[in-house]
This record gives C-alpha cells, sequence and structure tokens, in this order.
C-alpha cells in the first residue's frame, strides 16, 4: 500500500508533459507502483485532450499527405523484410528489462532485480554501478539521464543505517524502490513519493531488515549538517555489500 | 461515417478480460476511425489527418520556442502522424478518447522534438520510456468512460476564465506552473490553487483534497 504520493499540482505538470525528464523520471517511477496515480494522470490527460480538440487549425500542406504514405510504404516494406529475417533467424530478441533480470542473477544483487523498466533502461548492467560511499551507511551512484539540471542518483542506505540529518537547497525527489526507511514524518515504503523543499532537513533512518534503495532527484546537492568531519572518520573505508 | 459502423470486432470485445461491451462505442467518431487505421486502412488514415494535422500543429506552436526553425511544426506533424499509423492498434476506444490519446502521443512527440534541437547531451530516455501512451490492460466499465467524457466536455464551458487560462498554459503550452505564474504575473500560490480548482471542477481529481498543501 503506496501512501505518499506526488501533489496534485506535480502530477497536472506531469501530465501535461511540462516537468523536465528528472523529475518525470521520479514521477514515472512511482507510478509504475501506483495504480491511483496512474489513474489520476489518465484523468488529467483527458483534460489534454479536450484543449487539444480546441487547438487553433493551423493550415497542413497537402505535400504532407504525400511524405506520409511514402513513409508508410516505406516503413511496410520495411517491416516485410524483417519479419523473413526474423522467421529466417529465429533469435530471441534482447530488451533492455531481459538483460537487466539476467544480469542481476549473475551478481547477487537482489535489491536492484526487479528496477521498474525505466529505471532498469537506464542503470543497464548493474554490476557496472559506480558506488561511492557517502557515509558507513550510506551510498550513492549516479546516474545519467541526458540532462544538466538535476543530478539523478540511486542510494543504498544499509539495513538498520542511518543518514546524517541533511538540509535540501532545492527540491528533492525521492521513490524508494526497495526496502523502507522512516524519518520523524513517517515510513517510506516500495514505491512512495517524497518531496523535499529548500529548508527542510531530516535523517532518515532504514529498516532494520534489509538495505533501502531509492532514486533520487535534486536540483541542489543536498547539505550534510557537520558531515564534512565524518567524511574524516577513520571507519570510512569501502564496504562491498 | 457509416464505413466505420462496424468498429468493434467480436475479436476485441474478448480480449483482455474486458467485460462484455460489444456494440456500444463512446460517442466520439474519431475513435472508430482510430480502430480502421489499426486494421491499415489508408482512407481512414486521410480522414483523420485531414481533422487532426492541424490541430496537431496548432498544439505544436503553442508552444513557440526561441530559434525553433519555421519547419518544427510541419516535422511534429509527421512524426505525430506516423505514430497514429504505428501505435493505431495500441489505442483502446473504451479506454480513452481519440483526442486524448493522440494528446499524449503529440505531447511526447513535442518532447523528444524539442529535447533533440538541444544537440549536445546524448538522451538515453525517450519521452515514451518516461510518459505512457499505452493504456493498461485493466478493466474499466465503458459507462464510466463515456460519463466521465460528456461530464468533462459540459464542464469546461463553466470553467471560470482565469482557471481556464492557466490550465491552457499548462496542458497546452506545456507551461510549468513556476513558468506561467512568471508569464501571468501571478503569484505562484494563486497558480497552483487555480490549477486544483480548476481540476476540481472539472471533476478529474480522483479522491483527492483541493486544499493540499501545493508543493
Ligand atoms: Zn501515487
Amino acid at each position: 500500500m503506496i501512501h505518499h504520493h506526488p501533489s496534485t499540482n506535480l502530477l497536472a505538470e506531469y501530465s501535461a508533459g511540462a516537468t523536465g525528464i528528472a523529475e518525470s523520471l521520479a514521477i514515472a517511477t512511482h507510478l509504475h507502483y501506483c495504480s491511483e496515480c496512474r489513474q489520476q494522470v489518465k484523468a488529467m490527460q483527458q483534460v489534454g485532450g479536450n484543449f487539444f480538440d480546441s487547438a487553433e487549425r493551423l493550415g497542413v500542406s497537402d505535400e504532407a499527405l504525400t511524405s506520409l504514405f511514402e513513409k508508410i510504404d516505406l516503413i511496410e516494406s520495411q517491416q516485410r523484410h524483417e519479419h523473413c529475417h526474423s522467421l529466417a533467424s529465429a533469435l530471441p530478441q534482447n530488451s533492455a528489462s531481459t538483460n537487466a533480470i539476467i544480469t542481476n542473477k549473475r551478481h547477487h544483487q537482489p535489491a536492484l532485480a526487479s528496477l521498474p523498466p525505466v529505471i532498469a533502461k537506464l542503470v543497464g548492467n548493474p554490476s557496472k554501478l559506480r558506488w561511492k560511499m557517502l557515509s558507513p551507511s550510506l551510498k550513492v551512484a549516479h546516474l545519467k539521464t541526458g540532462q544538466t539540471r538535476c543530478e539523478v542518483s540511486l542510494i543504498k542506505i544499509r539495513a538498520g543505517g542511518k543518514v546524517m540529518e541533511h538540509d535540501h537547497g532545492g527540491n528533492e525527489f525521492t521513490v524508494v524502490l526497495n526496502g523502507a526507511f522512516s524519518d520523524a514524518n513517517g515510513v517510506y515504503k516500495e514505491g512512495d513519493f517524497l518531496h523535499k523543499v529548500p529548508g527542510e532537513s531530516h535523517s532518515p533512518n532504514a529498516t532494520a531488515n534489509a538495505n533501502c534503495v531509492c532514486l533520487t532527484v535534486s536540483d541542489a546537492p543536498i547539505k550534510f549538517t557537520g558531515f564534512i568531519g565524518k567524511l574524516l572518520n577513520p571507519f570510512l573505508t569501502l564496504q562491498p555489500g | 461515417m457509416a464505413e466505420y459502423a462496424l468498429a468493434t470486432s467480436p475479436g476485441q470485445a474478448t480480449r483482455g478480460n474486458k467485460p462484455m461491451q460489444t456494440n456500444v462505442l463512446r460517442d466520439d467518431d474519431w475513435s472508430r476511425v482510430l480502430v480502421s487505421i489499426a486494421q491499415k486502412d489508408r482512407i481512414a488514415f486521410q480522414r483523420f489527418f485531414e481533422h487532426f494535422a492541424p490541430l496537431v500543429k496548432g498544439y505544436c506552436l503553442s508552444k513557440p520556442v526561441p530559434g525553433q526553425p519555421p519547419t518544427l511544426a510541419d516535422e511534429l506533424v509527421q512524426e505525430v502522424m506516423i505514430k497514429v499509423w504505428l501505435k493505431a492498434q495500441s489505442f483502446d476506444p473504451h479506454k480513452a478518447s481519440a483526442s486524448t490519446w493522440l494528446f499524449t502521443l503529440a505531447r511526447n512527440c513535442r518532447i523528444d522534438l524539442l529535447r533533440r534541437n538541444n544537440k549536445h547531451i546524448s538522451q538515453p530516455l525517450e519521452s515514451d520510456d518516461l510518459w505512457a501512451t499505452e493504456d493498461e490492460q485493466t478493466p474499466v466499465t465503458h459507462l464510466q468512460q463515456s460519463r466521465d467524457s460528456g461530464v468533462l466536455k459540459a464542464s469546461m464551458k463553466t470553467l471560470p476564465p482565469e482557471q481556464k487560462e492557466i490550465l491552457k498554459k499548462v496542458f497546452m503550452e506545456g507551461k510549468t506552473h513556476s513558468e506561467a505564474a512568471e508569464e501571468l504575473k501571478l503569484p505562484l500560490g494563486t497558480v497552483k490553487s487555480r490549477t486544483r480548482l480548476g481540476l476540481k471542477k472539472l471533476k478529474v481529481l480522483i479522491g483527492r483534497n483541493v486544499n493540499e498543501v501545493g508543493q
């Protein structure tokens, strides 16, 4: 059961296609888990459809249609060709998600075994993720999403671990992919969506029984309170797992 | 539209776990045209194009981007209409209207086109990865759908102009609330609350509190 959802305003901006790639990634990830918000987005898209119907009608040339039929002819002849080809070779097609599942099995990373398809596509081979240790209980791996405004990462909080109290310099979206964590405001489980704004500080705790993996999207770096001291802590050696 | 009257074939009615809803289609002739396009009917495609291509172009140009090439809107028309041909099979007339389906296609194509214009970063994701355009296989009763679209059409007419203005900025021009606030010289909070009130008035909010604190 999901208890934490994106706001109505955020879902409206998303349904309209106004949100940036990184924010949209966080919302799409939540939607993967949340049928309630999927229904909400569908309903909002109907509003888009209604406005679309009343868009200004702008002239389109006849050549546009001719050129479309030419493209369709081309696509259909290619499809016929590919169809013959695939019958001949009869090889299964590789999709990003099946790849991800296979590699996960091989590398024994159960926490990353069932990622939403869009995250699996970004991650590719989970064993290639470069995890950077920020504290004994917190690891971060950056993801490249093709935009320059936000930092997009997977974070892993070790079972029972605590993340140092931090403030948010900008907007931060978090979606729980696996496990659970809690802060003073509540417990966040798989699929839950959290939006922190500047000035809101919290210190998340992973539940004791399992690692917690989250997607985070932030448009400004977070500020750890007194964290520099912790970085110099001799316990901060690399810990696999 | 008599030639499209046989839109629902027995095969379609029994696909998936849908309840039987064979002969009733939503009051949207264009849905039936789309079903014909799914069967590779080129005459249906031409009719669809003649009606919707000018709207796609209007939708595209409602979000002018500085330095955008004048051919961009025509490019969008081509891309959206090719997708209509290729994806018509995924359109389910029981779950969405033709306009809503086309809106999601045009929205995604516009996002990709504008991103492609910004060439120097490689794009690991396409808009279709982030914004679903295909309906899920959950049963939705036909009655529910057609009532919703009827209510929406009617309540659109009673929408206060200041709410309509903002919803149009968001849904047609693809503007964020902050961008809309800046353009209309309104406080961000006002834009957010008008959006929520407008959506409430259109009865599209599902179990959401219109007074929720906007984030
Ligand atoms: Zn939700």
